[in-house]
């Protein structure tokens, strides 16, 4: 009775997910019965994160899908370029030791809750407010709809096709989206300490796991492929079409993604809600360790390219992997459930940040009237609705090619470092100069995108460009227009 | 200079006597220690080292296959390396400043 037994695995492996669905409810639910009802309360924590749930919600808020996924994927098809994942985190996390701190400082002066609120006091301005705030929104969008096509793959693998992506991801979105309405940004704590701590067992496990049951150990795996693909392990690695990918290329993406790195909007935001500026900085000097989470992800995705060649598409080598081999269902269904664990840690923290954004820094400003009839906290709570659905639909029914979206996205998150920097290291810099510089950023960025063929050199990646302009533009526009007074500027350039 | 065109120059506020506006860079504001300014200044040099390691023209010398490290490629160990030197140097960083902060905490 073969079919009986595959129907019989794949409830079982759908039993885990669900319990896993079901504990993670809990967990995001129960923290919004101690948080305040105010707007700080629902946005920041009411500043009072500790240092272990911060840890967790730095780590599995950057680690998603698409590292859980891609990752392996990456190192599967494209060999040593995944290293760039690796690089970049080096460089990366830094600048948050020193931006965070005084970035908390401010908040708790002067109230700010969004990274977009403290650069629009600091350089008075209106419109850079609301730029920021569509500038994010655009860029989480498709980061949203990424997490929930990873969710629904996922559950429709394991389901044998019973459960549909779009039902898989709905199932699962549904759950994220009551969590993050009840208890806010302490439900996404809460719920990524718990997604955090399984992604990185399941990982390690995974990691060491495949290289031994099917090369005998991680040495005879690299052993192997050094003989039998040494293209694939020495860097950069390949192109996605399996050429020699260009050192400008790699040189770039690594740039490019260490400076957008902190300045994801919803990963910034997090400096507001720490308890103290010493355990803000304490997380940030253990993040590394979640980083090397990353190398037995990269070893996952190694482990299959000898043993499966040609699986399409890369990015689903690993639940490729689980299906091919001999694995108790329990254990699969655990794998899936980290997997989950990856795409909503990201999902929860992303639909919080954009919600929050959206209303807090856009709307707040275009429609200040509004606020008066509404309380801005349910504002938040129906955008976090409209923008479920709007990813949603997205995920279900979109074929736009999502990473190309993401790549764009991160070239133009980039642009807001250079703003950031300037805030607080240059007291010269002012508003005029601020919101050209982002704007040229931004307009360079996706013209490179569109029009690839115009870069001078082959295969750099957009956003350097936009930064170059991003950069240019904002210190000429500064020199060329007044500056702040000392007394405004002062609270910012204060170590 | 007139009232008006100090004022254009060094923005509002300036024509009242009020302080003009540092116009370089300030990474750390007057009165740091110099201990915290030569720890601050090494982090930083060390960073920038582990930072260029993993770029072009550094990275390409150590982005080869062989030696093996712990059954590791090279290529692959070397951005491990540089995210250790970035831990221990964040670490060493941190554990000069907070008796700072604990001082500070224990004020507030």
């Amino acid at each position: 009775m073969p079919d009986l037994d595959a129907s019989n695995t794949s409830t079982l492996i759908l039993g885990i997910c669900g319990l896993y669905l079901l504990i993670t409810l809990v967990a995001g639910l129960l923290p919004g019965l101690r948080v305040s009802k105010s707007v700080a309360g629902y946005v920041a924590a009411d500043r009072a994160m500790g240092g272990v749930v911060l840890y967790f919600v730095l780590g599995a808020s950057i680690f998603s899908s698409f590292a859980f996924l891609g990752g392996p994927g990456w190192a599967y098809s494209r060999g040593a370029a995944a290293f760039y994942i690796l690089a970049y985190g080096v460089i990366g996390i830094v600048p948050l030791y020193f931006f965070g701190p005084r970035a908390r400082r401010l908040g708790e002066r002067f109230g700010f809750v969004t990274q977009a609120e403290l650069l629009a006091h600091r350089f008075v301005s209106k419109p850079l407010s609301v730029v920021l705030a569509v500038l994010s929104v655009a860029a989480f969008i498709p980061y949203l709809t990424l997490q929930m096509k990873g969710a629904g793959i996922i559950l429709s693998t394991v389901s044998g096709g019973r459960v549909s992506e779009a039902v898989g991801a709905g199932v699962t979105y549904g759950i994220v989206m009551i969590y993050v309405l009840a208890s806010g940004v302490l439900g996404v704590g809460w719920t990524n300490m718990l997604q955090g701590v399984f992604m990185m067992v399941i990982a390690w496990f995974l990691g060491l796991y495949l290289p031994y049951e099917l090369y005998g150990g991680v040495g005879a795996m690299f052993e192997r492929l050094a003989v039998e693909r040494p293209e694939l392990l020495t860097a950069p690695g390949l192109d996605g079409a399996g050429n020699p990918w260009t050192w400008a290329g790699f040189t770039s993406a690594v740039l490019v993604s260490a400076v957008g790195f902190t300045m994801w909007p919803h990963l910034f935001m997090r400096s507001f809600a720490a308890d103290s500026e010493r355990s803000l900085r304490l997380t940030v000097v253990m993040y590394p360790t979640f980083q090397l989470f990353l190398v037995p992800i990269l070893l996952i995705g190694f482990s299959g390219v000898l043993a499966f060649p040609g699986v399409q598409p890369a990015d689903s080598i690993l639940p490729f992997l689980l299906t091919r081999l001999d694995l108790s269902p329990i254990l699969v269904g655990l794998v899936c459930a980290g997997a989950l664990a990856a795409s909503m840690s990201s999902g929860d923290s992303i639909l919080h940040a954009s919600a929050s954004i959206g209303i807090h820094d856009g709307l707040r400003k275009v429609a200040p009237g509004l606020l008066e009839h509404v309380q801005e906290r349910t504002l938040i709570r129906g955008f976090v609705v409209v923008l479920s659905l709007v990813s949603f639909y997205f995920a279900v029914n979109s074929e736009i090619s999502l990473v190309a979206l993401l790549l764009a996205a991160y070239g133009g998150v980039a642009q807001i470092f250079p703003l950031v920097f300037v805030a607080f290291y240059w007291p010269r810099a002012n508003g005029a100069g601020a919101l050209a510089g982002l704007l040229s950023g931004i307009t360079v960025n996706v013209l490179f995108l569109n029009f690839p063929e115009w870069s001078p050199i082959v295969g750099m990646h957009e956003g350097v460009y936009g930064l170059i302009a991003n950069v240019t533009v904002l210190v000429a526009v500064t020199l060329a227009t007044p500056p702040p007074t000392q007394e405004h500027v002062q609270p910012y350039v204060e170590g | 200079m007139t009232q008006s065109s100090r004022e254009k120059l060094n923005g509002p506020g300036s024509a009242q006597g009020q302080p003009v506006v540092d116009k370089g860079l300030v990474f750390l504001p007057p009165g740091t220690s110099p201990q915290r300014r030569r720890q601050t200044r090494t982090f930083c040099v060390l960073y920038a080292l582990a930072g260029l390691a993993v770029l072009w023209p550094i990275y390409p010398f150590f982005g080869g296959i062989r030696p093996l490290i712990f059954g590791l490629p090279l290529s692959f160990v070397w951005p491990i390396g540089a995210l250790f030197v970035v831990f221990f140097a964040l670490l060493w960083l941190y554990l000069g400043e907070r008796v700072t902060f604990l001082q500070e905490e224990t004020k507030a």
